[in-house]
């Protein structure tokens, strides 16, 4: 049991139990899609949803953030940082929620679903976008009054 | 390891990373996945797979449908749009809580070295699993809602197979990580941490786990604004999107494809597929248009629309709620399905097939369980409102059933096969 845990597996058996209950449910999954002609593709977005949100978009907000460091607080001057990640960081959220009609992707399809267009909803998504900048620009400033008007501390 | 690499621990300097904060996050998905996971399932159930054909969607399912011992539910009326507005209102709020959760683990996925026993290997494959799965689910149910099939596989098949690898990954990862999670939520109190401000902020103590930075920069924001960022993107969302299915707050949905007015006639409500798409001869829904009824013992009718109106008329309140999530109220009348499958000696049918006049299309022919068949509400509707159908919603009569999926509501019937068994 000792040597199960310290050399051989590196963990208590009920690890290894539960494990493998997780990859022979996988198994299961793939036997019933293995003849699937359209298998490779959905591996491919499975692995490739991962990926994208691992080794690119999670870095770029990152790196993004990185550039937004001189809007910090600093003694005696109030920060702006938060004031623009909130704005920036809700109206990218929207945005990859809402990509394929913002984008106008789906346009010919819904056209034959719901006959409709997909014209206002790029306008929306600036719209609200400005909305929240504003809104953040707006707390920022009543922010700002109020520490002037209160003594500096010492 | 020298350089600052995402493998050196060093070169991670947030310090709000840790184990408590990863176990609110944890916490809160553990509450709400489990429903997305249930109201999942029982929407695949609300289709009667059992019934082949166009009902069942994935039919090499073998086992992973076997939960499925029940004939789908026909009341209470809303059932299904209750239960498809949970799991894509839900599915979308909990985006934000799932890529909060994923960051605040971020430093492990670039750990070095990657793997240290067999343990830990195993665990990291279930891991991609679940973090491939969960993000799967998401994209695809995301774009599936907005008509962006981009993916070249069917919705049905990827969304239902991911889901049993999320479920099993999930499970794996639950039993093997509740412990800690719950030691880590005692680590500190949740009464404390919302009254701390950014400057008092500081990292949590070292864990075993390494999600604790070593070198960790001076806060820019507290846990309680991470919490309060976190939780009121899962609101915005989820504020934007409940019009969808709720038709007074339609225009709030802004973004929401399901938000658009079509204006204020008794027809000017959500479409799905228009008679555009399908692309049938008006005149074949004009004055030669004819119901066929089949019996399970031979016996057969035709029906102009004139004789279905002469029957007993019945209006009911019954919503259109489609697997996307959206649903809508309207006023149907029309003739009770047990009443044409009394017609044709079809009282006990197990089964009807009904086929619409749209000739191909994924859905133009579905069957209806028996219990369907005789639920009181269940109308082959004439009129919409109190006017006449219009050509979008399924003139001259469309079918409309209580708590099932909105797909399952024919349009455009031409005819009704009852079957003695299914």
């Amino acid at each position: 049991m000792n040597t199960f845990r310290s050399r051989l597996y590196g963990a208590a058996p009920w690890h290894l139990v539960a494990l493998l209950g997780c990859f022979a449910v996988t198994a299961y999954v793939l036997s019933r899609l293995w003849e699937n002609p359209t298998l490779l593709r959905i591996v491919l977005w499975f692995v490739g949803a991962a990926v994208v949100w691992d080794l690119v978009l999670g870095p770029l907000i990152a790196l993004a953030d990185r550039f937004l460091r001189p809007l910090r607080s600093r003694p005696r001057r109030l920060g702006l940082l938060n004031h623009v990640r909130v704005p920036a960081l809700l109206s990218g959220l929207l945005f990859v929620v809402w990509a394929p009609v913002i984008l106008q992707r789906s346009e010919f399809t819904f056209r034959l679903k719901a006959g409709l267009d997909q014209d206002p909803y790029l306008d929306r998504w600036l719209a609200i976008t400005a909305g929240l900048f504003v809104l953040s620009a707006g707390v920022y400033a009543i922010r700002l009054v109020r520490s002037r008007s209160r003594p500096a501390p010492s | 390891m020298t350089a600052l690499g995402p493998s050196n621990p060093r070169s991670w300097r947030s310090p709000l990373r840790g184990p408590w904060l990863t176990s609110v996050f944890g916490a809160a998905l553990l509450v709400g996945l489990p429903v997305m996971i249930v109201t999942g399932l029982l929407s695949y159930a609300a289709y009667d797979p059992a019934l082949g054909g166009s009902n069942d969607q994935t039919p090499n399912a073998g086992l992973l449908a076997s939960y499925i011992w029940f004939e789908w539910f026909t009341s209470p009326s809303w059932l299904y749009r209750l239960n498809q507005g949970v799991h894509v209102l839900l599915g979308i709020a909990l985006i934000p809580l799932v890529l909060a959760k994923l960051w605040s683990v971020a430093p492990k996925l670039f750990e070095w070295p990657p793997i240290r026993s067999v343990a830990q290997a195993l665990e990291r494959i279930s891991l991609l699993l679940l973090v491939g799965s969960i993000l799967f689910l998401l994209v695809t149910g995301v774009m599936n809602i907005q008509y962006d099939y981009a993916w070249g596989f069917s919705f049905y098949t990827g969304h239902f197979y991911a889901a049993w690898v999320f479920i099993a990954a999930f499970a794996a990862h639950v039993a093997l990580k509740l412990p800690t999670m719950i030691r880590s939520l005692r680590s500190r109190s949740l009464t404390d941490e919302l009254r701390t401000s950014t400057a008092d902020t500081v990292a949590e103590p070292s864990d075993p786990d390494h999600l604790v930075s070593p070198n960790p920069d001076e806060a820019t924001v507290s846990r309680r604004g991470a919490l309060a960022l976190a939780g009121g993107s899962s609101l915005t969302l989820l504020a934007l999107s409940i019009g969808q299915t709720i038709d007074p707050l339609r225009p709030t949905a802004l973004l929401s494809p399901r938000g658009r007015s079509y204006g204020d006639g008794p027809n000017d409500f959500q479409i799905n597929v228009t008679f555009a798409e399908i692309g049938i001869d008006p005149t074949q829904t004009g004055s030669s248009w004819r119901l066929l009824l089949e019996g399970p013992d031979g016996q057969s009718a035709v029906l102009r629309r004139e004789d279905l109106l002469a029957m007993a008329m019945v209006s009911e309140e019954l919503p259109i709620a489609c697997v996307e999530g959206w649903s809508t109220v309207q006023r149907w009348t029309g003739v009770r399905l047990r009443e044409l499958a009394e017609l044709v000696g079809g009282r006990d049918a197990e089964s009807v097939f009904v086929e619409s006049l749209q000739r191909g299309g994924a859905f133009s022919a579905m069957s209806l369980t028996g219990k369907q068949i005789r639920a009181p509400k269940t109308l082959l509707a004439l009129k919409v409102n109190g006017v006449d159908l219009s050509l979008d919603h399924g003139f001259p009569a469309r079918m409309i059933i209580p708590a099932a999926p909105g797909v399952r509501n024919t349009k455009w019937v031409e005819k009704l096969t009852f079957r003695a068994q299914t």
